[in-house]
C-alpha cells in the first residue's frame, strides 16, 4: 500500500511512450480504462491488498513493469545467485568464525587472541561495499587475478562445462571474499565472548575437577553450552546477510537480488518490490522458524509442545 | 596482597577507560577527526552550488603556478589554462607547469619549434604557440574526436596569432581570416555573424566557452557566446575598445582612456567594477568569473568572485603584463619576475564537478557525524524509554513490547531503509531528507539497546541491594535513579558508542548505493558513490582514498572507544 503512494502512475508506465504517440487520445482513454480494469487500480487500496494477496497465494505475483515477463520469472536468476552467494558465505563465516573465536577465548590475552580482536575491530570498522571496492582496487588493478564486475565473461563457456563453472567462481571470488569479510568480524567476537561466558559457568569447573581431559571440557562441555547464544545470532545473521549483501551486489553489478531492487524502485515497478518484500520476509521467517528447531536439538531444556 | 583504595565506581570506570593505550588512542583519533570536520569548515565554506567545471578531477596538487627553476626570470612570453601554464624563455624554449588531468597529459610534453615564438595560448585542453613566420603548433588532449592537434594544413605560414578555448582554437591569418579547429559541437555555435567583412581583427580572446575578436579600430565582435547579455557589445563604446578579455559569463573592456566597462549577466560580483582604477587602465585579463587589470603606474587590481583567492592581487608597481586564466592570476615584473595568485592547486584533488575534495571532506565529516550521532539519539530514546518499560512493568507490556522488538527486528535493514528513503525523501527537501535518514535509521534500530535495558532493569530488580534498599522503605523514585539506573546507563552507553559506528557506516552505505543524503550535500558515503567505476578506482585515486581513510579511522576510533567503555565498566572482565 506504500507503493501505491509512491510517485508515478502505473498506467502511464505500463504503457510505452511510443505506444502512446501512436494511438488517438480516444483509444488511448479506453485502452487506459481496460487496463484499470484488468489490474483493479480504481479499487480501494484494501481491497487492491486483499486481490494481492489472494493471488499471490496462488503463486502469482503480477507482472514486472520492466520485463513484462511475470514477476517469478523476472525475480527467478538473480534470486537463484544471490541464495547461492549467499549460503556459500555463510558457509564460509562459520568455517572460519568457529574455529577462530573458540581459540581465541581459550588464548585470552595472548597474541592470537589479541590479533583477532584487533583484525576484528577493523574489520567491523569497514563497511563491506568499502572493502569491496578495496578488493577490487588490490585484485583487479593492481594484480588482475580477478575481474571487476559483472557475473560472467562476454562470451562465457558452455553452461554446465567446467570451465563454466570456473568463469562463474571467477567472477564470485571477490563479492563473495567482501561477503564473507564483512560477517567475520562480529561473529568472531561474539563466538569468542560467548565461549569465554561459557568456560566460565559452574559446570565446567565441575568438569575440569572431575579430571576430563581438557579437550572433552571445551568441545563437549563449553561448546556445547556457548551454542546457544550462536545459534541466536546465527539466525540474525543470515536474515541481515540478504540485506547486507546488496551494497555489495551494486558495487560489484552483481546480478542479483540488490540490483533488481535497485532497479526495481527506480522503475517504480511495484509489483517486484512487492515479491521483493514477501522475499525478504520469508528468509526472516525461515531464519526465525530454523533458530526454534535448531534450539530444541541443541538444548534439551527447550521444549515446545 | 596490595590493599586496595576504596574508590566510587564511576572512579573506577575512569581510571580503567584511561589505562588501555588502544582507547587512548581510539580518543585520539575520534576527537581529531571530530575537531576537524567542526573547525575546518568555518576556515573552508564550501558554496554547495559552486562546480568548478575547469578544475575536474584534478589530482592534488599545490603546483598550479609553480614556474620551473629553469624558466624562472627568464620568462619572454606566458599564458594559463586550467591548472596549468605555459611559458616561453628568452631562449626560445616552451615550458609548462602544474597540473592537468590524465586526460591531458600530453600538455605536460610540449614541443620545442627551432622558430623564434610570437606567442602562447593555453585552453582547457590543449595550448598552441605561434611562431613570427606564421606556423601554430598545438599539443594537448589527444582524444581524436575533439580533434584538438588538427591545424589545418592550409593556415601554416601564415598565421598572425592563434588562441585556443576549451575544446577549439581560433587562428588569425595574415590576410584578416579567422579560421577554427577543434571539437565539432563548440565549432558549430561559432559565428562571425555581426562583423563585417572588411573587418581588420587584431586581437583574439577566448575564455573556455566564449570567444570574441577586436580589431584594429577598436570594435569588439563576439563569436561565440554562453549568454545574451554578453552577445551585444555596448555599442557607445565601439570604436574606443583598446583591449578586453572574456570570462564566462561577462566581458570586461579597457577603452582607450583608460576606462574599464564590464557586460554581462548582471548582479554578480564581476560588475562592481573598483574604484579608483577608471581613467587608469591599461589592459585587462579574465578568469572564470573575475577580471584583472594592470594600471598605468606599474600597479594591478582584481575583483569578482574570490574563489581560491582570485582576486588577492599583490601590490606591485612595476608590473608590465597581466595574465589570467581560470582561477590562476600571473604578472610579470619590470625585472624579469613573475608574481602569482590565485588558486595554487588542490591539495586533496578535485571531484567529477570541479569540487575541492578537501573542504568537502570536512564538510562530509561533519554531515555524517552528525548523522551518525542523531540517528543514535533516535535509537537511544526509543531504545530505553520501550526496554524501561518493558522491563519496569513486565508481565503482559513486556510481551507485546518483546513480539514488537522481534518483529522490527527480524526487517532486513537495507531493502526497508532504501523503501522507505525512496518513498518519503522527496517529502522533506534537503535538511529534511537528512532528518528523515536519521530517523529511519533511528526507527529500525532500536531493538538490540531495548533488550540490553530490559536485561539490566530485570537483572537490577532482582538485585539483592534493590531488595535491600525496598525493605528500607527507600522511595520508588530513588531506587529507579540511583540504584537501576547506573547499571542500564553504563551498558547502554557502551551500546550506543558502538552503534554510533554502526550508524555511520549504515549512512555512508546508504548514500553510496544513493538512496542516503542526495548530492551536493557531502558525506563520506556519497563522495564515495561516484567511485565503483574502474577509471576513478584505477587512476583517480583521490577521489575516493581520502574519504574511505577517514570514514575508517573514524569507525575504528569509536570502536576502540566503545571497546575500552566496555572493559571499563563491565565488572567481569576487570583486571583480566
Amino acid at each position: 500500500m506504500l507503493f501505491r503512494t509512491m510517485p508515478g502512475d502505473p498506467i502511464e508506465l505500463y504503457l510505452p511512450l511510443e505506444m502512446q504517440s501512436g494511438l488517438s487520445p480516444e483509444q488511448l482513454r479506453l485502452m487506459k480504462n481496460e487496463i484499470i480494469e484488468t489490474m483493479g487500480l480504481d479499487r480501494n487500496h484494501f481491497v487492491q491488498y486483499f486481490y494481492w494477496v489472494a493471488s499471490m497465494a496462488r503463486g502469482d505475483f503480477g507482472i514486472s513493469m520492466e520485463t513484462r515477463q511475470s514477476v517469478l520469472d523476472h525475480v527467478r536468476s538473480p534470486m537463484a545467485n544471490t541464495i547461492t552467494m549467499n549460503v556459500f558465505s555463510m558457509f564460509l563465516v562459520f568455517a572460519i568464525t568457529i574455529p577462530v573465536g573458540v581459540y581465541s577465548a581459550l588464548r585470552r590475552g595472548r597474541l592470537f587472541d589479541n590479533t583477532a580482536l584487533v583484525g576484528s575491530m577493523i574489520g567491523l570498522s569497514i563497511p563491506g561495499f568499502l572493502f569491496g571496492l578495496i578488493m577490487i582496487v588490490l585484485f583487479a588493478i593492481i594484480f588482475p587475478v580477478f575481474p571487476m564486475f559483472g557475473m560472467a565473461s562476454i562470451m562465457p563457456p558452455d553452461e554446465g562445462t567446467l570451465a563454466w563453472y570456473q568463469d562463474r567462481l571467477r567472477y564470485m571470488a571477490l563479492p563473495l571474499l567482501s561477503i564473507v569479510f564483512m560477517g567475520l568480524a562480529g561473529m568472531i567476537r561474539f563466538i569468542r565472548s560467548a565461549m569465554i561466558d561459557a568456560l566460565n559457568m559452574d559446570c565446567i569447573r565441575t568438569a575440569r575437577a572431575k579430571g576430563l581431559a581438557e579437550k572433552t571440557v571445551i568441545y563437549v562441555h563449553a561448546f556445547r553450552n556457548a551454542l546457544i547464544p550462536i545459534i541466536t545470532v546465527m539466525a540474525g545473521f543470515f536474515i541481515g546477510i540478504f540485506g547486507g549483501s546488496m551494497a555489495i551486489e551494486i558495487t560489484f553489478s552483481w546480478q542479483g537480488m540488490g540490483q533488481i531492487m535497485l532497479n526495481a524502485l527506480n522503475l517504480r515497478d511495484i509489483s517486484v518490490l512487492m515479491a521483493m518484500n514477501v522475499f525478504y520476509a520469508l528468509i526472516a521467517f525461515t531464519g526465525l522458524l530454523a533458530l526454534d528447531i535448531v534450539y530444541v536439538m541443541v538444548d534439551p531444556r527447550i521444549r515446545f509442545d | 596482597m596490595n590493599e586496595e583504595l576504596v574508590q566510587s565506581p564511576v572512579k573506577t570506570i575512569i581510571k580503567e577507560f584511561f589505562r588501555r593505550k588502544l582507547t587512548i588512542l581510539g580518543l585520539v583519533g575520534f576527537f581529531s577527526m571530530l575537531l576537524a570536520s567542526t573547525i575546518i569548515p568555518f576556515f573552508f565554506p564550501m558554496e554547495l552550488h559552486d562546480f568548478d567545471i575547469g578544475q575536474f578531477n584534478q589530482p592534488p596538487s599545490m603546483n598550479m603556478m609553480r614556474i620551473p627553476r629553469a624558466a624562472r626570470g627568464n620568462i619572454r612570453l606566458l599564458d594559463a589554462g586550467s591548472g596549468y601554464g605555459v611559458g616561453v624563455s628568452f631562449d626560445n624554449e616552451i615550458h609548462v607547469w602544474g597540473t592537468v588531468g590524465s586526460h591531458a597529459r600530453p600538455l605536460l610534453s610540449p614541443p620545442q619549434p627551432n622558430r623564434p615564438i610570437s606567442g602562447v595560448s593555453a585552453g582547457d585542453y590543449h595550448a598552441l604557440a605561434v611562431t613570427e613566420d606564421g606556423y601554430v603548433y598545438a599539443w594537448g588532449d589527444q582524444n581524436a574526436v575533439f580533434q584538438l592537434n588538427d591545424v589545418p594544413p592550409g593556415i601554416q605560414g601564415n598565421v598572425v596569432t592563434a588562441v585556443a578555448g576549451r575544446r577549439f582554437s581560433v587562428a588569425l591569418t595574415r590576410d584578416g581570416r579567422l579560421h577554427t579547429w577543434g571539437n565539432w559541437a563548440d565549432l558549430g555555435r561559432l559565428s562571425t555573424g555581426r562583423m563585417p567583412r572588411d573587418a581588420n581583427p587584431v586581437q583574439l580572446e577566448a575564455n573556455w566557452l566564449t570567444a570574441g575578436v577586436r580589431t584594429g579600430d577598436g570594435y569588439v565582435y563576439i563569436l561565440l557566446a554562453t549568454t545574451r547579455e554578453i552577445r551585444y557589445v555596448p555599442e557607445e563604446i565601439q570604436g574606443w575598445i583598446a583591449d578586453f578579455a572574456m570570462a564566462d559569463n561577462h566581458i570586461g573592456a579597457v577603452l582607450d582612456d583608460g576606462t574599464v566597462v564590464v557586460w554581462g549577466i548582471s548582479g554578480n560580483p564581476v560588475m562592481d567594477i573598483p574604484d579608483g582604477i577608471q581613467g587608469r587602465a591599461v589592459s585587462i585579463g579574465a578568469g572564470r568569473d573575475h577580471f584583472t587589470v594592470l594600471l598605468n603606474d606599474g600597479s594591478v587590481a582584481s575583483w569578482g568572485s574570490n574563489v581560491h583567492g582570485r582576486t588577492n592581487a599583490p601590490t606591485v608597481r612595476n608590473a608590465v603584463s597581466v595574465t589570467v586564466a581560470g582561477d590562476h592570476n600571473y604578472v610579470m615584473l619590470e625585472n624579469g619576475g613573475v608574481r602569482t595568485w590565485g588558486l595554487r592547486g588542490f591539495i586533496f584533488g578535485t571531484d567529477a564537478h570541479g569540487r575541492c575534495v578537501f573542504t568537502r571532506l570536512w564538510h562530509a565529516g561533519r554531515y555524517s557525524l552528525l548523522i551518525g550521532m542523531v540517528a543514535v539519539m533516535v535509537q537511544g530514546i526509543i531504545g530505553l524509554l520501550l526496554g524501561g518499560l518493558s522491563g519496569y512493568y513486565g508481565g503482559k507490556v513486556d510481551m507485546f513490547l518483546m513480539r514488537f522488538q522481534e518483529a522490527v527486528s527480524s526487517i532486513p535493514f537495507l531493502p526497508i531503509a532504501l523503501i522507505l528513503q525512496f518513498r518519503f525523501r522527496d517529502n522533506f527537501g534537503e535538511i529534511g531528507g537528512m532528518v528523515f535518514l536519521m530517523v529511519v535509521m533511528g526507527l529500525l534500530n532500536w531493538p538490540g539497546l531495548m533488550r540490553l535495558v530490559r536485561i539490566q532493569i530485570l537483572q537490577a530488580k532482582e538485585a539483592e541491594y534493590v531488595l535491600a534498599a525496598k525493605a528500607l522503605g527507600v522511595k520508588q523514585a530513588k531506587i529507579i535513579f540511583s540504584h537501576i539506573m547506573p547499571n542500564v546507563a553504563s551498558a547502554a552507553i557502551v551500546l550506543l558508542t558502538l552503534a554510533l559506528a554502526t550508524s555511520m557506516l549504515t549512512e555512508t552505505t546508504l548514500s553510496f548505493i544513493g538512496f542516503g543524503v542526495s548530492e551536493p550535500t557531502p558525506t563520506w558515503g556519497n563522495m564515495l558513490s561516484g567511485s565503483n567505476n574502474s577509471v576513478v578506482l584505477r587512476d583517480q585515486w583521490w577521489r575516493w582514498a581520502f574519504p574511505a581513510v577517514s570514514l575508517v579511522t573514524v569507525a575504528i576510533s569509536i570502536n576502540l572507544i566503545g571497546d575500552g567503555l566496555r572493559e571499563a565498566t563491565d565488572p567481569r572482565t576487570q583486571g583480566r
